[in-house]
């Protein structure tokens, strides 16, 4: 086992638990034969992410309402993901988060950094969904003081909430989507030749890489525009996903995404066997978080390599990798339907 | 010609209507043409580094030389049958271009629906090209259709063309008969259907470390790295054969797949996330005897012959049977219905071939191919010549 025993006895007692509560999760580990697994090898049982949006995956008797409903980011309800957090795991996640960011970043919880969200302001859900990408500015708004949204509804730099931040004296936590940041904030202040002291500031970025890619702006240069744009800021990017809300994995100083004490990361080739550190692979990504649905074990269609463990330059422990990107989505030829 | 969403019901609607024109005689000038459109598609697969593109010129060239073989044979004379509408399936992107080349080549004027699900874009710069090849008077004999009136459209169509060519799931197929009547000579139907491969296991243990290597290669490449998604793909793998080794021999054929499977590149991991979940879909409705490897994320079962007719169709397309039969007897008692090809041991052992099409009977499938022969290309599509039914023959 690569990562500490404490780590995967605490997920064998999470595959068993969902075992026990979750009647398609027991299925899919008999149907496949696993069950032998759940002891032996719990790092080798793993559902697909894929699962969540067309199946209703429960791991808990609660009544449905008590429990808060995640949709992950996509245009048709049938191409999201549906999440059911139910109270405790969403106080395990919300500890995560704030350990995981207090480790990794500098910053000090105790006075609550003033807390900037570089989107437009979001309208909470009639239904009590709550869509991912406001699951994420609420989550992360706990760990500061205040929210500020630095756009309008129409998408546009928000003057005054600017001169705000222009004008800070204390800490600032500044959240924001990858492409939104760049696009319409850091673009936007640098053609406006506008600076920002970035001295107090930790830039905490996430998701919608996609979009960025196809922009061709790598992490790179996105760090490079912030700096110029904000010198001095701590500008760091996260890994995470709807369904293994809390568990995201931070940048290092030295570039690399890291794992920590409530996740991990395995690199499988195409026929799910483990690869190697150093080798590029389809990306499995481990929480010990979630308690209410299955989601502790996820094969990802995301592409990674995970480069070692508890020794990445940067000092911190934890494996430490990059995500590549997404597998394609290409059609696989064959007879079906004409619609 | 493309007509996009943009235009307007009528001018659509004329256009179609308009295309009922004479068909061509078949003769060698379209085969000049295709030669050049199969380069053109060819140079811009290769700029555009995009492997469907390849996939359809390779088709093409294909579809030419097997043209001149069948031509140069023959003495009469022959016209298309006339306006040729296709309703391709929509989760293949070209799918249209591969009905529509060879009635292009038979000499037809042809209506091609698109599907919404397709990309405008995409397909659109493809009908540009053939476009510029065909040139203008072929161009409007050849229209490619993808509008937000494409029910109007289909039914104009379905009313106006001699011959209609559908394909997709028995379902589709009823529901198109149903939804858009057809006055066709000819409305012919290529529904989704099932494969069958049979593995000799005496055959199989005589082959050299090279040889099995090279028939596990051929067989990832008739199963699309293991996705079963063409109809063609070998849906049940029948193991023939008595023998102590039996059960060893073909775990020895699965070890060597999935350590191609692994090794093949990253960006074919795609196929193998897609079948796991499939496999993950079906198995949360209900739990199934253990499957003996996992490849690709595709279940492998080995089951008793007894046991395929409860096979289900859902099964089917989420999870790989290999069939033990010691008999063949026991192959033609459980044979399922509708087979469309089936692949044997490569090099193909005729004499089998002969003997086991004259057990089945009229269970016969359309094809007996050796196997990494199954996506070929033939003329002969489901037991009907492209040519020949797409054509008239004048007698003199």
């Amino acid at each position: 086992m690569d990562t500490s025993n404490y780590f995967y006895d605490e997920l064998k007692s999470l595959h068993q638990w969902h075992y026990e509560k979750c009647e398609g999760f027991r299925n899919i580990i008999d149907g496949l034969g696993w069950s032998p697994l759940i002891d032996s090898q719990p790092e080798n049982i793993f559902i697909h992410t894929g699962l969540f949006k067309t199946n209703k995956l429960i791991s808990t008797n609660k009544d449905e309402r008590e429990m808060i409903l995640f949709l992950s980011s996509g245009t048709s309800s049938s191409s999201r993901s549906h999440v059911y957090a139910d109270r405790y795991t969403r106080i395990d996640q919300q500890r995560a988060l704030k350990k995981i960011v207090l480790d990794d970043l500098d910053l000090n919880l105790l006075s609550r950094p003033n807390y900037y969200v570089i989107d437009r302001p979001y309208p909470e859900s009639n239904s009590g969904a709550l869509d991912a990408r406001y699951a994420a500015i609420r989550g992360f708004s706990s760990l500061g003081r205040g929210i500020r949204f630095v756009l309008d509804e129409n998408g546009d730099l928000n003057e005054e909430v600017l001169e705000e931040l222009r004008c800070e004296t204390k800490q600032v936590l500044a959240f924001g989507f990858t492409y939104t940041v760049y696009l319409d904030f850091l673009k936007k202040l640098l053609d406006l030749g506008i600076k920002l002291n970035g001295k107090n500031m930790v830039l905490l970025h996430g998701g919608g890489w996609k979009k960025l890619a196809s922009y061709g702006i790598p992490n790179k240069e996105f760090n490079k525009i912030a700096s110029s744009v904000i010198p001095n800021v701590v500008c760091r990017n996260y890994y995470g996903m709807i369904e293994q809300t809390g568990s995201i994995s931070i940048e290092c100083n030295k570039g690399y995404l890291h794992t920590n004490q409530y996740n991990s990361l395995i690199i499988r080739d195409n026929n799910f066997n483990k690869k190697n550190f150093g080798d590029e692979g389809i990306v499995q990504s481990i929480s010990l978080l979630p308690k209410s649905y299955p989601g502790q074990s996820l094969l990802t269609e995301d592409i990674g390599i995970c480069y070692g463990e508890d020794d990445c330059i940067c000092g911190k422990p934890g494996k430490y990798f990059h995500i590549l990107g997404r597998l394609k989505k290409t059609i696989v030829r064959g007879c079906s339907d004409v619609y | 010609m493309f007509i996009k969403s943009s235009i307007d019901l009528n001018e659509a609607a004329e256009y179609l209507q308009s295309n009922c024109l004479k068909s061509s005689r078949v003769n060698l000038e379209r085969i000049d043409k295709l030669v050049k459109l199969s380069n053109s598609i060819k140079d811009l697969a290769v700029y555009q580094k995009d492997s469907d593109l390849l996939a359809l010129s390779v088709f093409s060239f294909e579809l030419v030389e097997q043209f001149h073989t069948w031509f140069k044979e023959k003495s009469q004379i022959y016209f298309g049958k006339g306006t040729t509408f296709h309703i391709p399936s929509g989760n293949i992107p070209l799918m249209p271009f591969y009905s529509w080349l060879p009635s292009y080549l038979a000499g037809n004027p042809n209506i091609v629906r698109i599907s919404r699900r397709l990309d405008d874009t995409y397909i659109g710069r493809l009908v540009d090209l053939i476009d510029k090849v065909i040139g203008p008077i072929d161009g409007k004999m050849n229209i490619f259709y993808s509008s937000k009136y494409s029910e109007q459209l289909t039914l104009i169509a379905s009313k106006v063309c001699k011959v209609r060519i559908v394909w997709g799931s028995y379902s589709t197929i009823s529901t198109i008969r149903s939804k858009y009547p057809t006055e066709a000579v000819i409305d012919l139907c290529f529904p989704t259907r099932h494969s069958v491969s049979i593995i000799d296991v005496g055959n199989y243990s005589e082959l050299d470390n090279t040889g099995r290597n090279l028939l596990c290669r051929r067989y990832i490449d008739d199963t699309i790295q293991f996705t079963f998604k063409a109809c063609s793909s070998p849906h049940y793998t029948y193991w023939l054969g008595r023998k102590s080794e039996k059960y060893l021999l073909v775990l020895d054929f699965l070890e060597r797949i999935s350590g191609m499977i692994a090794r093949s590149e990253t960006e074919m991991g795609v196929m193998s996330t897609n079948n796991f979940l499939d496999n993950q879909s079906n198995l949360l409705q209900r739990t199934k005897c253990k499957p003996i490897q996992l490849i690709a994320g595709k279940s492998i079962y080995y089951i008793s012959s007894k046991e395929v007719p409860s096979i289900s169709k859902e099964q089917m397309d989420c999870h790989v049977y290999f069939i033990n039969a010691d008999y063949e007897e026991e192959i033609v008692n459980t044979w399922p219905s509708d087979i469309q090809t089936l692949s044997l041991i490569n090099p193909m052992d005729y004499d089998f071939a002969v003997k086991i099409s004259n057990k089945l009977g009229s269970k016969t499938p359309d094809r007996i191919i050796p196997i990494g022969h199954a996506l070929k290309f033939s003329l002969l599509w489901d037991g009907q010549h492209f040519l020949e039914t797409l054509t008239r023959q004048v007698f003199i």
